[in-house]
């Protein structure tokens, strides 16, 4: 139940980004958009390696590996942790893009561009 | 022209958003799939290997001293780490980890190339109790990063979030007396760190057979100072992050 809820809440961020992303015209909206939806999906990845009671992946002398393994699963949060990272110079990059354009066309929306022929 | 079509184009998204969520719904409810997903035994999953440290042991079950069971205390198990997220990111799949490095390097070096110089107009200094605050909490930041990072073996954090924290102790000081000198010094400890995960790499193919093997003592398993690859490719990668993560707000601070 506690999964499920966790993959709805996930499913609901990556469809505000979505909608975010495909409806604004601002760039900064749109990259804010787009770090919703990267959040979402790091939740949807962590969920599927939770189950109600699992403990944190380390090992202990009170609890180790063999009793009863009600560890969570370790590899979805290797890997989010490594989205995580990945996502953030991906933003860094993408705002420094966005600085360029406003210096060049002194607006952070879309513009038509005007082709000279 | 733009202002007209607005309303429509959220009318649009809008409706193909409440497609997409009862698309996602029914695969959730109905379909078999998303639920085996969730049931999952932790038994069938790869992960099981990664908990009883018994990725290159003989069987799936059983790790080098023939048990189904990890005792914190005894010493010979792989990479030595009681954080199995840190063995997994550091040793397991230390390639993937690798490839992130370089995503981020990427990155800062194409905010570094895009950021174009430009004069800047001279920001108001900073007030006494700001000057006088900075410097302690940085002590503070910097130790904390320290401790993160050289504890990653045993506690959750590790290189990444250590560097982060280190980072965020010199985007203080950038604020506070507005300089950017050491932007070079940043760069060239990067590319030390860089090249020195390259080289453990390296050893570790020569020595072990496979790109970024571990080829250092375990330890014994729980203790302070154990699992030495593992220790310090992750000092080389909060190294790195930290010198990245600077550098990017810098060329922003800067900008």
């Amino acid at each position: 139940m506690e999964t499920m809820l966790f993959i709805l809440s996930a499913f609901s961020l990556i469809l505000t980004g979505l909608f975010g992303v495909l409806t604004r015209k601002n760039l900064v909206k749109i990259l804010l958009s787009l770090n919703i939806l990267e959040t979402g999906i790091n939740l949807l990845i962590v969920s599927l390696g939770y189950f109600k009671g699992g403990k944190a992946p380390i090992l202990t002398n009170s609890i180790s590996a063999a009793q009863g393994m009600n560890f969570v699963d370790p590899l979805p949060h290797a890997l989010v942790l490594t989205s995580i990272v990945i996502g953030l110079g991906t933003t860094a990059l993408a705002l420094t893009l966005i600085l360029n354009h406003f210096r060049s066309h002194r607006t952070v929306e879309f513009i038509q561009l005007e082709v000279n022929e | 022209m733009m202002k007209r079509n607005e309303p429509l184009i959220n009318l649009f998204g809008l409706i193909l958003i409440i497609f997409l969520a009862v698309f996602v719904y029914l695969a959730l409810t109905d379909g078999r799939q998303g639920l085996t997903m969730l049931s999952a035994d932790l038994k069938q999953r790869v992960s099981y290997s990664y908990l009883l440290k018994s990725v290159t042991a003989a069987g799936p079950t059983e790790n080098q001293h023939g048990q189904a069971e990890v005792i914190p205390g005894r010493e010979g198990y792989e990479n030595g780490a009681v954080n199995i997220v840190t063995a997994i990111v550091a040793d397991y799949r230390m390639l993937d980890t690798f490839g992130e490095i370089l995503v981020l390097f990427a990155a800062s070096a194409g905010v570094s190339l895009l950021m174009v110089e430009r004069k800047r107009e001279k920001a108001k200094e900073a007030s006494e109790i700001v000057k006088t605050a900075v410097p302690i909490i940085m002590l503070f930041a910097l130790v904390t990063g320290f401790y993160i990072i050289s504890h990653g073996h045993l506690t959750p954090g590790g290189g990444f979030p250590g560097g982060a924290v280190i980072a965020s102790a010199f985007i203080l000081q950038f604020l506070a007396f507005q300089k950017r000198s050491r932007n070079k010094a940043f760069k060239i400890l990067e590319s030390l760190a860089g090249i020195g995960l390259l080289v453990m790499g390296l050893i570790g193919l020569y020595l072990e057979g496979s790109l970024f093997a571990n080829f250092l003592p375990t330890g014994t398993l729980g203790a302070t100072i154990s699992a030495a690859g593992i220790m310090i490719i992750y000092a080389l990668i909060g190294i790195k992050v930290a010198a990245e993560l600077s550098s990017i707000s810098a060329d922003f601070i800067g900008e």
